[in-house]
């Protein structure tokens, strides 16, 4: 597990790179794209297992900040969805700089889905783990400002006259939460990817709109997973969120 | 001024990770800010908030690291004899004896919210290369002043009346009046694990050293903590004089994920990490 910085100066991206272990070396990378805001600092311990243990089975694994969030360069505040997809891309490249591969696979987690989706259609992406997904972007922030209506505005969760969404501790703003708004997972090209697992606490295909698009193409599978599964939950002590189902679901998929 | 941002990793193997946020040009003459882990979140703070200390503290020109202890975010776990306090402790020594070696600096700043503000002071104690503490929500005693405002708000909530009708039809009623489950409630809130006479004689020795200390009340603490300036009548009898300074947030989470006070809790602490600098200049 090595930290350290890549990117252009003043924009420099922060990121972990955890070697393959040499005895089970299989030129296959991983590169994991976060959730964001709460759920990012949620994660954050499950990525760094997930990372682990995807390195002891013979990946490289990538796992990086995008700018605006953890230790990149930027606020968040201030931060964009392009910037993030931009990001996602100049990982991409850092982790085959670092550790040339025959195929790089990505494990992305909620908002990390809409980055992978522009992933896709920039770089070449053998496998792809959507971890719970959502078809419409904007349902994302949805979660939040639906939790706002039913329970009236307080100190940290409200809407500012500016129009920026103050959630958990971070501050979506205005343009970011446009950005968040326009796509779906319809927009994701399948016949880039050799295969998607499409995994969930949620039984996905009750979505109909899910469901006619893993029908459209014979390359999904679709799994539900044991655990919690609440995103926007934060207790006192902002406690961690390890779905060890989940990453283990994920740890098989990859492995086979 | 602006700052640069570097990975910055010490000792090991596995050595621990962190980040060094240097202002440029940096002053090793000033003290070293040194941002330690919540629990188990990661090296950048809860809501990113020692990243916000950090590189603002380095815009104001002094130099500020944030990492990870073994085991937690980006660093791998090490095996230590000792117990998890004193394996804290000794991992921010290493850190202060590494970052000497890197940078020159010889004095540093310790702050840390909850268990880190803990690990904060448990340093300060044993170590003099330590001139000043910034803990958010640190332990702290009940006095009487705390009771009685506890129980007065309490006495104004309409539900703690209608619990306390409810006790008196059939339930057990506490001494004081009020039913014994707000007792209980209280003391399972309470840790047990500080020793009043230990953390007041550790603070005397600060002082007699000349330590600062800042010291950020959040609501989290109500439960032990419920007026500005209670840390000081706690430790009546530590001569904090203007070493101490203390702030209550009483709507402030201990997470503290309202932006205002992220906002103010960031430029406190980074004001008070350079304003130790104005004193060493003028001295």
């Amino acid at each position: 597990m090595e930290g350290f910085f890549f990117g252009e100066s003043g924009r420099q991206l922060y990121g972990v790179f955890h070697g393959a272990d040499p005895a089970a070396y299989q030129s296959r990378s991983v590169l994991l794209l976060y959730p964001v805001g709460q759920e990012y600092m949620r994660i954050h311990r499950a990525y760094r297992r997930l990372a682990d243990s995807l390195s002891d089975l013979g990946f490289d694994v990538l796992r990086f900040d995008y700018p605006g969030t953890g230790d990149s360069s930027g606020d968040f505040s201030e931060a964009s969805l392009a910037s993030w997809k931009t990001g996602a891309i100049q990982a991409y490249d850092e982790l085959q700089t670092m550790a040339p591969s025959a195929q790089v696979d990505v494990v992305a987690l909620r908002v990390g889905t809409i980055v992978a989706r522009a992933l896709v259609r920039e770089r070449r992406v053998a496998r792809l783990v959507l971890w719970e997904p959502r078809f419409e972007d904007a349902a994302y922030l949805r979660d939040f400002t639906d939790a706002i209506a039913a329970k009236g505005p307080t100190r940290p969760n409200f809407v500012a006259d500016d129009g920026s969404l103050h959630y958990n501790g971070f501050r979506f703003a205005s343009e970011l939460q446009a950005e968040l708004s326009h796509g779906s997972l319809a927009d994701l090209e399948p016949r880039r990817v050799r295969s998607i697992l499409a995994l969930s606490t949620h039984d996905l295909a009750e979505d109909p709109a899910l469901n006619r698009l893993f029908n459209r193409n014979d390359n999904w599978s679709v799994m539900q997973t044991e655990g919690p599964d609440d995103w926007s939950v934060l207790d006192s002590v902002g406690g961690l969120f390890l779905p060890e189902a989940s990453l283990e679901t994920i740890r098989h998929w990859l492995s086979q | 001024m602006t700052s640069i941002e570097r990975m910055l990793t010490i000792g090991g193997p596995p050595p621990l990770a962190g980040i060094l946020s240097e202002p440029a040009p940096g002053d090793p003459a000033r003290e070293t800010l040194i941002l330690l882990n919540s629990g188990m979140m990661h090296h950048v703070g809860t809501c990113n908030l020692s990243v916000k200390i950090a590189r603002r503290t380095a815009s104001l020109g002094t130099l500020a690291y944030r990492f990870d202890f073994s085991g937690i975010g980006d660093s791998r776990s090490r095996s230590f004899a000792g117990s998890h306090e004193e394996r804290e402790v000794s991992e921010v020594r290493e850190v202060m004896d590494e970052l000497t070696r890197r940078t020159g600096a010889e004095r540093f700043l310790l702050c840390g919210l909850c268990s880190g503000a803990d690990a904060a002071m448990a340093t300060a104690v044993v170590d003099d290369r330590v001139a000043g503490i910034a803990q958010i929500d640190p332990y702290c005693f009940r006095t009487g002043r705390w009771y009685l405002r506890h129980y007065l708000a309490r006495v104004r909530e309409r539900e703690a009346w209608s619990r306390l009708f409810r006790k008196l039809r059939g339930g057990p009623v506490a001494v004081d009046g009020l039913p014994r489950e707000y007792l209980e409630e209280i003391d399972e809130q309470e840790r047990h694990d500080f020793d009043k006479g230990g953390l007041t004689s550790g603070y005397r020795s600060l002082v007699e050293r000349g330590v600062r200390t800042l010291v950020i009340m959040t609501e989290g603490q109500s439960f032990c903590y419920n007026y500005e300036g209670q840390f000081r009548d706690v430790f009546a009898r530590v001569p904090f004089g203007t070493l101490l300074d203390e702030h209550y947030l009483p709507s402030t989470r201990h997470t503290i994920i309202e932006p205002d006070d992220q906002a103010f809790v960031t430029d406190l602490i980074s004001d008070w990490a350079v304003a130790g600098h104005a004193v060493a200049d003028q001295g």
